[in-house]
Parts: C-alpha cells; structure tokens; sequence
C-alpha cells in the first residue's frame, strides 16, 4: 500500500511536469495577430516575419486589415514578388519592451524589426554585434533597383542619414518629403496668438516682443475668457534641453542646447549667442507681469491642454498649419494666427521642420536567411505604387485628381476616420504607415491649403520659402556618430541638458543672477559643453560630406 | 479618572477629539484622491479634460462608463485577470501546504539544505534576460503558464506557512499518526483547516499581486487576448502621454486627437479596474481569525 502510494506520488508529479511542458508548444510562438500577410504565390514563395508594433489609429485596426480593399491592393504587390508576410503584431505602448527582450534573448529573432525605440548608438551597437544585417549589400545584389534609386537619386538624404560610419546601411526608414510649386516647401512652428480676441478687441497682430506683451496684458485686462481672472497666458515650453518656445526664435537664439546653423554650416550652442541674454529676461518679464504661469514649466501635454480647454490660454508655440488647438478650446468661434518673426533688435529666425524628413527605423535581423525576399520587400516598400496606396489609397475610392494633384476624396481622412473604419475605405497609411511599413509621404502644400482657413494658408505661403537657420529635427542633419562619440554623447548630454534647462528656469523664475553667468557658462564648458559642440560639428561635417 | 504617567487621562475629551482630528484627516487624504478621481469620471467631458472640479462633478455624463462596458477588450481583459488571480491563488495556496508541510517536521533529511537553496533566489534572481530565456526555451511565450506559474510560487508565503505550521503542536500530528492517519490526511484534515488564517493571508497578498501585475504580461504576452486588465489600462494611459515634440506635424493630429478624448474614459477605466479589489478586503477580514484547537489533545 505504501508502495503504491508512493507510485501514485511519482506518477502524479511527472503528470504535472508533462503537462506544463505540453502547454507551451513551439519554443518561441509568434504573438496573435500572426496571419500570412499576402496572398499565396504558390510554391517557392518567399517568406518573412516581422516583429512590429500595432497602429494606433483608434478606429482604423491593422487587425481588420482583410476587410480593407487598399490592404488588397498591397498584398497583390507583394504577390507579384513572390511575397509572403507574417507578423507578429504587439501594441505600440508593449512593443519596446518586447523587442528589447526580444532582441537581447538574440536567438529566434523574426526576419524584419521594427527598431524604432532604439536610437542611432543602439542601433549601431546591434549592427557591430552582427544583430542586424546590412540592407545595402542585399539590395545591391538582389535588388531590382527601385531602392537604390529612391534613397540615392530621388530623395538622398536618406541616404546620407543612415550612412553608417563603414559605410553600409543597417535600416529603412520612414520619410517625408513636402513640396509646394514643385520645391522643397517646409512647414514650421511659431507662436499662434488668439486670432477671434484681437478681432474682438480691434487689436492687429503684434509685431514687435513688446506689442505682444501689450497685446497679452489687454487679453488679460479686458478678461477675454470672462472668468473674472486675468488669467489669459501664453504656454511654451521651456523644459528639456531645447530652446524652441518660437520667442527665443524672435530674439535669434538657436532651438537645442546644440543647434545646427546650417546658414554657416557649424554646430551652435544657445548660451554662447548674442540674444541669449535678453531672451532669458524677456521671459522672466512675463513670469513677472503674471503673463506666463511658472507651475506648467516642464509640465505634461495634459496639463497645458487643460488650460487650452479652460480658455485660458491666448497664446502658444505650434505648428503654423496645426488644426488641433480650436477644437480643444471650450469655447466659441475659436481661431489661432501663427505670428513670427517679431522684432527685438536680433535676427529672429523662424523654427523650420525640414521638408525631407527621415525617420523610425526598420532592420534585417541575424537569423533572415532570404535576402532575396528582403529585396523584394525594400523594392514594394520605395516604389510610386506603395506610395500612392499609402498616402492616397485607391482612386476614386479615397482620392481624386483635381488639375492634375491628387486630393482625398470628401469625407475620407482624419475627422472622419470612425465612418472611414465602418466603409472600409481609407488610404492605406492608417492602416501600416510608421508601424508595420514606413511612412512615404510624398505631398504637396497645395493639397494641404485645401483644408486650411486663409489666415493659415497666407502665413504658410509667406514663409515656405524661407532659408533654414536653425531647422527643427536636427538629426535630419546629422550623420551616424561612431562608437567612441555615441559613448562621448551619452557621458555629456544627461547633465548638460539637466544644468542647462535648470538653469534657465532659474533665469525665468527670477532665481539666477546675471551677474554670475560667466560661472555659469564656466560651469557648462566643465561639464563639456564644447566636446559635445566638436562632436556634433564632425557628425555635421560628415553629413555635407555625403551630401556631395 | 486615572491620571496615566504620560499625564494624559484615561476618557480625555481633548485627547479623543485630538485623536479623531489625526485619523480623520489621514482619511480624507487617503481617500480623496480616489473620490476626485470618481466624480472626474462622471462628469462632462470638457470638464473632466480641464479638472476644474473640487467636491461634486461639474455636469453628469456616463457616456465613459457605456463604452466601458460595451468594450469587448476591456471585458476580456478583466476575464483573463480573473482567470489568472483564481488559479494563481489556488496554485499558491497548494505549493504553499505542499512545501510547508514537510519544512515543519522535525528530523528532515536535508532541511537545512532545502532551506537554504529556497532562501537564496529570496535575495537575488537571474534577471529579466536570463528568465526571458528560460521561459522561451520552456515554451511559454505568449502562453498565459507564462503569466500563472510565476506568480504561483513564492518563497516568502511558503515560509509564512511554514512557520505556522511550526507552531501547530507536534502532538496532534502524531496523535493522528498514532490513529492511522497518512501524511496526506494529517496535511488535508488538520493542518490545512488549522492554518486557515494564514491561508486567507496568503490568499489575499496574491489575490492582490496577481490583480495589481502587469510587468510579466508586458514582456511574455504580446497577444492581446491574452493580456490582464493592468496591462489593457496601462495601455489606455500611455496612449494619452505621448511627446507631441518627437512627432512631425502629420502624427500629431492624431496623437492629439487620441489624446483629448480619452481624458474622461481614462478615470472611468480606473474605477473600474479598483473596484473588485476594494470590495475584496471586507470579505477576507472575517477569515483572519485563530484556528480553533480544541480537543485536539487527550490527557
């Protein structure tokens, strides 16, 4: 009896172990969401996976992509190569913890990832450990030569911005590209003052810093919300390491702690410029005046969108062509003006986002053993038929050609998502762009005044062709730093940008002496203001050099 | 009245009403965040977005609580954390008994060993990687054993259990012996219904863990239907804080739009997920008692 009972003991425990090794099936399951992406090429097709993060489009669900015609149209492509897809999808805000896993467990890696969470050094650092695969070499061997024309001949600054140091290419990436009358036509960001108060106080838009502070305080005196507060403010924001509120711009001050003044071709600090120092009282005035409130310093997108929704804001720093901020407005008749450019006795500079943009990051993992497929891939993804699904969709469902530009169709596009995700009809870029594939936004301005109010549409056009100073995104301009510089960056940059945006907060805040700044820009140069300067200077360099 | 050395009198009015003053007050901080967080929740949406309430919600919509309850996600979500916190518990409360009971007889073989080996993973483990990969190799990525079994043993509750069961006498296990009674009988019939209360304890620390954890999730199950609630609202919260000044202008449309209509729903999604654990406790307090040893010894 005693024998039997230890039996039964034994037989129960390898029963229990046998069970929880025959739940867990393969070694490395792929996540839901893993369905054979394309249509089936029949034998000899080639097959990738792809680790990527889900879209977040609230109605529009890469889930339900069978459903979507423009998915349909993308998977005949990929057909046509021989394609054939499968992704492992895990949501946006899970996805960097699962690729870094992923990537650091380096064994059963999916054939494509999106290596968007890690920034250039990281990527690198996979590239050196052979993580990754150079895409150029597979490309120039198996590609059919619709890559290699899109990022050296048609648009090169992708070129030279994932130009590794060796000289290979370790990822694809999304890219913007913004035309208006056929030339490079950049957007930009700018103070927009409350357009319907000024109307309704008779005011013009200021042109100086001093009308501004003027026109804030009459906002403030004639109680234009009618809460019975003067509380009407201007929100920027002054936190982080940058200095793009859109007033430093007035008072000519570059936009990061590190800028790049591509009118001289040389890395800029703000804190060795002539307007720094009237741009710093200048802001303390309107702590002082009561004009900017001292408690959304480094406060949440959640926090200044509360005193957007309160009305209590009459100025702030945005996109010129931005259609968000109205509608967040309790209240009536709400219209923003973008205004720039106001004098101060220094060159004011407009903050350009460059009209070629590149950026998110997709690689070739290690264990891909089909570079042909990649190749396929990669010559889809860059071709004028992906770009016209993605953008645009298919025509005469989503878009139209009007005079010869493509427009979306009525009732296609972001207000009317929800409607689009219930017809099923929308361009394809809801569906994949900067998540499963890459963005190509290929656009023309022409296209975007369409939906714009004049007021915006005439600032745009008096400004698009304006040189670049200090351009926003300043990666754009950059090359991929070696080793020994990620390593020099990451050791300086933490307590730079922590003194250097504490220390203009003291200068906002009233709390720092003018009269001691030479110890504080001493204080700068110790902590290796300069090295980071010189380090950015030959990653700058090295950009113009393959922009030859 | 007695007069105490401390010169406080025993029934001091100033002493009670001093002593009501502190608790009341760490009452209303304690629960007044909570109590915002519920009636920003019910009321209107641009009130709710700009947060201008203080005691009562400014106007009343419950339009964030329908599409709570008409989200098919949401309910999955609070399926699967039922799911993994009532076989977690019931796991923890086995292993627990199972390794307990035999640490507790005196004379083991190997005790000392045993102890020793289940003390050391208490003070450090392997890491993130390191387990990823063992649970890779086991075959439990995107498999919810991924989620339970980790959580179903822990070498602190089954010292808790352990040293409870050191404290039952040793003369009712042998009594019991001396009846004919197997070890599976004495576990089962006398020292399981003894250890109640530290069974209920153990019973709620995990019922709480397993409600409250989503780091396992996070990492192990990238398949949405799989996931717990914690982690469906962490994603709900994160889709509301991301850096507009990371994005070009043609992604920040929609991330502001994303942003601005979740404000209420966000609330709404925490009431619901904390409710089930905070009417939870009151069940579980009346089972905190002693076990009743009563005739349990002749002579």
């Amino acid at each position: 009896m005693k024998h039997l009972k230890k039996l039964t003991a034994l037989f129960l425990a390898a029963a229990l172990a046998l069970s929880m090794a025959a739940c867990g099936g393969a070694s490395s399951a792929p996540a839901s969401g893993s369905v054979s992406g394309s249509a089936s090429a029949g034998d000899g097709a080639r097959r990738l996976t792809m680790l990527v993060p889900n879209n977040t489009n609230q109605y529009i669900k890469f889930d339900e992509r069978e459903d979507y015609p423009v998915w349909q149209e993308l998977k005949a492509l990929f057909a046509q190569k021989g394609l054939e897809l499968e992704f492992e999808v895990v949501p946006a805000d899970q996805y960097p913890t699962t690729l870094q896993t992923r990537i650091a467990s380096g064994t059963d890696l999916p054939d494509i990832v999106c290596l968007t969470p890690f920034d250039d050094a990281a990527a690198m650092d996979l590239a050196n450990k052979g993580t990754i695969q150079s895409i150029n070499t597979i490309m120039d061997e198996y590609g059919d030569g619709t890559f290699n024309s899109f990022i050296h001949e048609k648009y090169p600054f992708m070129a030279q911005l994932t130009t590794a140091p060796d000289g290979n290419i370790y990822w694809y990436t999304s890219i913007q590209a913004q035309t208006y009358e056929d030339k490079p036509a950049p957007t930009c960001r700018v103070i927009n003052i409350r357009k319907d108060w000024l109307e309704k106080l008779g005011l013009e838009a200021p042109e100086t810093a001093e009308e501004f502070i003027s026109v804030m305080k009459a906002f403030q005196e004639n109680d234009m919300n009618g809460n019975g507060a003067a509380d009407e403010i201007v929100t920027v924001d002054t936190s982080g390491d940058f200095f793009m509120t859109g007033i430093a711009q007035w008072f000519g001050v570059g936009n990061y702690l590190t800028s790049v003044d591509v009118k001289n071709n040389r890395i800029v600090s703000p804190w060795y410029q002539d307007g720094i120092k009237d741009y710093l009282k200048y802001m303390n005035r309107l702590v002082e005046e009561g004009l900017m409130d001292p408690d959304l310093i480094g406060a949440t997108y959640e926090q200044t969108s509360q005193r957007m929704a309160e009305n209590k804001v009459g100025a702030t720093f945005d996109y010129c062509m931005q259609m968000w901020l109205e509608p967040s407005v309790n209240a009536e008749n709400v219209e923003f003006l973008p205004i720039a450019n106001l004098e101060t006795g220094y060159e004011p500079y407009i903050v350009i986002e460059p009209s070629f943009f590149s950026w998110q990051k997709w690689a070739v993992t290690k264990d891909c053993k089909d570079p042909e497929a990649v190749a396929a891939l990669l010559d889809v993804l860059y071709s004028d038929r992906y770009e016209e699904l993605s953008a645009w969709g298919i025509e005469g469902e989503t878009y139209e050609v009007v005079d010869g530009q493509r427009q979306l169709m009525e009732g296609i596009g972001g207000a009317y998502w929800e409607q689009n995700a219930k017809d099923r009809k929308t361009p394809g870029g809801s569906l994949w762009s900067g998540c499963v594939f890459p963005t190509v936004s290929l656009y023309t301005m022409e296209s975007q005044f369409t939906s714009r109010p004049e007021h915006k549409n005439e600032f745009q056009k008096s400004v698009v062709f304006q040189d670049a100073v200090y351009p926003d995104a300043k990666y754009c301009y950059m090359a991929i730093a070696t080793d020994e510089q990620n390593a020099r960056k990451a050791a300086l940059t933490t307590d730079l940008s922590t003194y250097s945006s504490e220390l203009v907060t003291d200068f906002i805040l009233g709390r720092a002496s003018f009269d001691d700044w030479d110890q504080y820009i001493a204080q700068m140069q110790e902590l290796g203001l300069d090295e980071l300067i010189d380090i950015e200077q030959s990653q700058y360099d090295k950009f113009l050099e393959l922009s030859k | 009245m007695l007069r105490q050395k401390h010169g406080i009198r025993e029934g001091s009015r100033l002493a009670s009403m001093l002593i009501y003053l502190a608790t009341g007050l760490c009452c209303i901080v304690t629960v007044y965040p909570m109590y915002y967080v519920l009636i920003r929740s019910v009321s209107a949406p641009e009130h709710a977005l700009a947060g201008d309430m203080l005691l009562f919600p400014k106007g009343f919509d419950l339009n964030s609580y329908r599409v709570i309850l008409s989200d098919t996600t949401l309910w999955r979500a609070y399926g699967n954390t039922l799911l993994y916190v009532v076989v977690t518990t019931l796991l923890m409360l086995l292993f627990c008994t199972l390794c307990a009971y035999p640490l507790c007889m005196p004379g083991l073989f190997g005790k000392k060993a045993v102890v020793t080996y289940l003390l050391i993973p208490m003070y450090f483990s392997g890491g993130l990687i390191p387990t990823f990969l063992v649970m890779n190799r086991l075959g439990l990525y995107n498999n919810i054993w991924a989620v339970i079994l980790p959580g179903s043993l822990s070498i602190w509750n089954i010292i808790l259990a352990r040293t409870y069961f050191a404290s039952i006498p040793d003369t009712i296990r042998e009594s019991a012996a001396i009846d004919g009674a197997s070890h599976f009988t004495i576990l089962l019939r006398i020292y399981t219904p003894l250890a109640k209360p530290i069974l209920a304890v153990i019973s709620i620390y995990t019922i709480v863990i397993t409600w409250n954890s989503w780091f396992n999730a996070l990492v192990y199950l990238p398949d949405t239907a799989l996931q717990p609630l914690q982690l469906y609202l962490r994603r709900v919260l994160l889709e509301n804080t991301v850096d507009l000044t990371k994005l070009p202008m043609n992604e920040v449309a929609e991330a502001v739009r994303r942003s601005l209509s979740n404000v209420q729903l966000k609330y709404a999604m925490i009431i619901f997920t904390t409710l089930p654990v905070l009417f939870a406790y009151p069940f579980f307090q009346k089972h905190f008692v002693k076990g009743i040893m009563v005739g349990s010894l002749k002579g």
